[in-house]
């Protein structure tokens, strides 16, 4: 009888990736057009390819913003392969907007500031800024602790269980919450009063409402949504159900927008749908992220192999601002709403996009993981955006 | 000419030997000319390569982190990611554990964190018979599979898929070789329950 070793090496080698033929055939397309386009061409077709490049990038730009092109822009998206826009700027030298991003990197997380110059702060795996960008929260293991934007720790707590998803409150940042395993829990902005909220929490992202009542709404693994619980004095209000597949939750002023794969709803305080938006048939949302001033909804759906970036208002009417082969992720706004950060990872691209502005305003950048991973000799993992704050 | 130069021709017995059967030409030979000429441009060398690697770099991220959609954006950005970082490749050493290395982290990284940011109530594996019927994967071993933790299941997938030593596979996740071994040994003691289906 053959030892458990060999069962084993003789099941994996037999097993098969689904539609795996096809997989196949799509990722090549894919590379065969990033090779086409890539940075190593063969000398005789350079001029031709800048002749398509030059002609791609008009035809994207112009893309962008303009209502009219909408059947066009699915004929780019689905037709054209190309895996990032041409011409990106081959380093990030500034942002196009106020404030500065955090950036979570396989060497920890990143500060950007507005001229393109990057800190890191530390080896931390997850960070996420206070709300007025003066501290960031980080996690790490059993570890949670408050740096400065300079990577300086102000104060640090270990937890025996492993610990993230942590999120200071705002305006007044007197709270921090995050999630040890299935536990809620709250530490004070100083590092006191840790304890827990508590059990059975979904690893979803608690939100924090806005305001001075310190009140959360979070996810339980049963699905169940608790609209807000004060974590000042126990008083939870429960919000139903939210069914399966939550994605993640915003709160808006006063109400909560709440994305799941096949919708976005915003509840009021009590929990009763206000406003619900549907992705177009056929695709999935995989994030939804309300603009600062909460008029619009940057929503990322997914058809097949294309990923297209829409942007949602309050009358349920959606405008395509980008489409391309691939998955992107969560987009970011600018603190006074005017750009939208896409990362783009298999373009290993940032493009910010100006949802108000005319045909000129994308401008991308390129070499993404190499930026955030100096001095590594192999190809770095794609980093994660987790926040842009705050105009000054 | 397509395979007209010197070059080329290498890169023909590459394609013609290397990937129809694999034994005229061994891999890691076959994989130096490519990369030399992929890194001089030929398209055809890229293809080759692809075609070489991409099944195997496709199946273990699929086993690590079960998930069609996300195995095949994993595979296809670590091919992409491998590309563009192609120059400062050293084409003395061998190609696939280039590849195996980028796929495998980034699989461990989507694995974990859909472990902590999960969707409520998705359950992104499927009905086991679907998954038989698509990936001819015993059900039970799969489920067992899915009961490890991410960086379990890309020791078993480095060690029992793509064949890597115990060092090797120490080298490629960047962890002590203890580590490794203790994950191939727990992995392998959790995973003889689902073993007992392929057995029957």
């Amino acid at each position: 009888m053959k030892d458990r070793e060999q069962l084993l090496r003789d099941a994996l080698r037999s097993t098969r990736a689904p539609d795996e033929q096809a997989a196949e055939d799509r990722a090549w397309r894919v590379v065969a057009a990033a090779t086409a386009t890539g940075a190593r061409p063969p000398l005789n077709r350079r001029h031709r390819r800048r002749a398509v490049q030059a002609a791609l990038a008009v035809a994207l730009a112009a893309l962008v913003v303009s209502p009219a092109g909408a059947s066009v822009r699915h004929w780019v998206a689905d037709r054209i392969v190309e895996p990032g826009v041409p011409h990106a700027k081959p380093v990030l030298s500034s942002l196009p907007g106020d404030g500065s991003l955090l950036v979570d990197s396989a060497q920890g997380p990143w500060v950007v500031h507005p001229d393109g110059s990057k800190r890191r702060i530390g080896d931390w795996s997850e960070a996420s800024w206070s709300p007025h960008g003066r501290f960031a929260v980080v996690t790490k293991g059993h570890e949670v602790a408050a740096v400065t934007p300079a990577g300086d720790v102000r104060w640090a707590i270990g937890r025996p269980g492993t610990v993230g998803m942590a999120h200071w409150n705002g305006p007044d940042g007197f709270r921090i919450a995050y999630l040890e395993g299935e536990d809620l829990r709250i530490v004070n902005g100083d590092g006191s009063g840790d304890h827990r909220i508590s059990g059975d929490v979904a690893p979803i992202a608690p939100a924090w409402r806005p305001g001075p009542g310190h009140e959360l709404a979070y996810v339980t693994e049963r699905g169940a949504l608790v609209m807000t619980v004060s974590v000042d004095a126990p008083r939870v209000r429960h919000g139903g159900t939210t069914g399966r597949r939550v994605i993640s939750l915003q709160w808006i002023a006063d109400r909560l927008l709440v994305t799941r794969r096949d919708r976005v709803q915003l509840l009021d305080s009590n929990g009763k749908p206000l406003w619900t938006w549907t992705p177009p048939p056929g695709s999935h949302l995989r994030s939804a992220t309300a603009s600062p001033d909460g008029a619009r909804i940057a929503a990322v759906v997914r058809e097949g192999r294309t990923s297209r970036v829409l942007l949602v208002s309050r009358d349920r009417r959606s405008r395509v601002l980008f489409a391309g082969p691939g998955a992107f992720a969560p987009p970011r706004w600018s603190p006074d709403g005017r750009w939208l950060l896409l990362p783009w990872p298999g373009a290993d691209q940032w493009l910010f996009l100006h949802p108000g502005g005319g045909p000129e305003k994308l401008h991308a950048v390129a070499n993404v993981a190499a930026q955030f991973a100096p001095g590594e000799s192999t190809a770095a993992p794609f980093p994660s955006v987790t926040g842009w704050c705050c105009s000054r | 000419m397509l395979w007209g130069g010197g070059e080329d021709n290498r890169v023909g017995t590459a394609l013609r030997h290397g990937i129809e059967d694999g034994t005229a030409e061994s891999p890691t030979r076959g994989d130096a000319a490519l990369v030399r000429a992929a890194q001089r441009g030929s398209e055809e060398a890229v293809e080759a390569l692809f075609r070489r690697h991409w099944r195997r770099a496709h199946r273990a991220a699929f086993l690590i982190v079960r998930d069609a959609a996300a195995a095949e954006d994993i595979a296809q950005e670590g091919f992409l990611a491998a590309l563009r970082a192609l120059d400062r490749f050293d084409r003395r050493r061998p190609f696939p554990p280039w590849l195996h290395r980028i796929v495998v982290n980034r699989a461990i990284d989507h694995a974990r964190a859909r472990a902590l940011r999960r969707e409520v109530g998705e359950d992104t594996a499927g009905e086991p018979a679907a998954v038989e019927a698509e990936t001819g994967l015993d059900p039970d071993l799969f489920a067992a599979l899915a009961e490890l933790d991410p960086e379990q299941r890309a020791a078993i997938v480095l060690r029992y898929l793509l064949e890597y030593t115990p060092g090797e596979i120490a080298r490629l996740l960047d962890v002590p070789r203890g580590t490794v071994n203790s994950r191939l040994r727990r992995g392998l003691d959790h995973l003889a329950a689902g073993l007992e289906g392929v057995l029957r």
